[in-house]
């Protein structure tokens, strides 16, 4: 029976810090002989044991520093910057993971690249996110045991978000479909990268029987990697800024139209490239294109890339009047 | 649920409890059989550790008195916890009036 006695005593023990452990045990050892009567038995000991109930429990009790690793001072402070650098280090890290990747002559084949690419961002993201969550919490937890609480003051008290203190959200923007339009451009943008390195045929339109016609030719396609990653880059750093604002603001919204302005200029500038389209292109187009009406038609395609700036640019309006426009809302919320 | 309102109640009171009935040394045991000898329900895994607690926030001194058939903690309040108990038991009596006050006032809303 002894040994039921010091096994749960070792039970309690064992959950207490080390420089306790010894004088409790004494205690316990103490308390637990003077309830049992004189020779007890096995159902005397049963009994009290019973009676002082789950060690873990007792050890909860004679525990006397709390048992968190973010203190209840810290969580929330905790859990908004866990939030942002977890996403941002998913981001950071799944873009230096697919860059990686581009940059490399690992990708040769076009079998699997697609998969290639999208398992390298889901990977990196993964990655980021946890190493970003690692070190957060080891640096509240270190924080959280060598901070001081300081005095709060009225003076630290946040502003209000705009809306939120009337209890409406306004028009937040979606996380989620912010961060997943960065994960696309990484995606989209990587997989013409490589494509072009590569030379895989990424814009077939045409193919007649084995034989494929690319409609650009590779001298403009290569020309135009540069670009391919300014509009990458300009979109990322937008988005980025989105997801920090979290509302519609005159900021964003002039980073939005600026966005559209940009990319409508470096898509009509392309268009407009003497030898964008292929030499096969044309010959294809000549021979197959013939409708008076159809704008591949060689003597229409003079047209073509006017038609196309116009379309970029009906296209930069709209992305800047809904800009505009969510911005209004927002800011009318604000003003209320 | 009732069972944590009612924890949480007698928490406090309890410490109240303990502290009251150690101007003399006591070890766990003795102890514990005193408050339930008063009618207080305390039960010893609560007391035991509240002993630990006490002492070590400064309110108890401690001995072990290895005399005799089996070494026995015996638990004392010092000058600090008496000042403490003291004032506790203002605090204690304050309180008790103000809440009976509350809690006659309380038919208001059952008729």
């Amino acid at each position: 029976m002894e040994q039921l006695i010091e096994r749960y005593i070792y039970d309690v023990t064992r959950r207490l810090p080390e420089r306790e452990r010894e004088e409790v045990r004494l205690e316990l050892m103490s308390s637990i002989s003077d309830m049992l009567p004189e020779n007890p038995d096995g159902q005397a000991v049963a009994a009290v044991l019973t009676e002082l109930g789950a060690p873990s429990k007792l050890a909860e009790k004679y525990r006397q520093e709390p048992r968190y690793l973010i203190s209840p001072r810290m969580y929330d402070l905790y859990l908004s910057v866990l939030k942002k650098v977890t996403v941002v280090m998913g981001i950071v890290f799944m873009c230096v993971a697919v860059i990686d990747e581009v940059l490399s002559t690992r990708v040769s084949s076009e079998n699997g690249f697609i998969i290639d690419i999208i398992s390298h961002m889901i990977s990196g993201g993964v990655e980021g996110a946890l190493q970003g969550a690692f070190w957060v919490t080891l640096g509240f937890a270190i924080a959280d045991r060598s901070v001081n609480a300081r005095e709060w003051s009225l003076k630290n008290l946040p502003k209000l978000p705009g809306s939120a203190a009337r209890g409406r959200t306004g028009n937040q923007m979606s996380r989620a479909g912010i961060i997943t339009s960065i994960a696309l451009t990484v995606l989209f943008t990587s997989l013409l990268v490589l494509a072009i390195r590569f030379n895989l045929p990424v814009f077939v339109f045409v193919s007649k029987g084995v034989e494929i016609i690319s409609p650009f030719s590779q001298a403009a396609i290569d020309r135009s990697i540069p670009f391919i990653i300014i509009i990458a880059a300009i979109s990322m750093a937008v988005s980025c800024f989105k997801l920090f604002q979290a509302r519609w603001s005159w900021m964003i919204c002039a980073a939005v139209a600026a966005q559209n302005v940009i990319m409508a200029a470096i898509l009509s500038y392309i268009v407009y490239w003497e030898d964008l389209i292929s030499a096969e292109f044309t010959e294809f187009a000549k021979n197959h294109l013939t409708g008076t009406r159809d704008i591949l038609n060689p003597t229409n395609a003079i047209w073509l890339p006017r038609i196309l700036a116009v379309i970029f640019i009906i296209f930069a309006a709209l992305g800047i009047a809904g800009a505009i426009k969510n911005t209004f809302a927002q800011e009318k919320i604000k003003g209320d | 649920m009732i069972q944590g309102f009612i924890t949480e109640l007698r928490r406090g009171t309890l410490t109240l409890a303990v502290l009251s009935c150690l101007s003399g040394a006591q070890y766990g045991y003795s102890l514990l059989q005193e408050i339930e000898g008063k009618g207080v329900r305390i039960e010893a895994n609560t007391l035991y550790p509240l002993l630990r607690r006490l002492e070590s926030q400064g309110l108890l001194e401690s001995a072990w008195d290895t005399g005799q058939s089996r070494p026995r903690k015996y638990y004392r309040l010092n000058n600090k916890g008496v000042a403490i108990l003291e004032r506790l038991k203002e605090e204690w009596r304050r309180m008790s009036r103000e809440m009976d006050k509350i809690l006659r006032e309380d038919g208001t809303w059952s008729n």
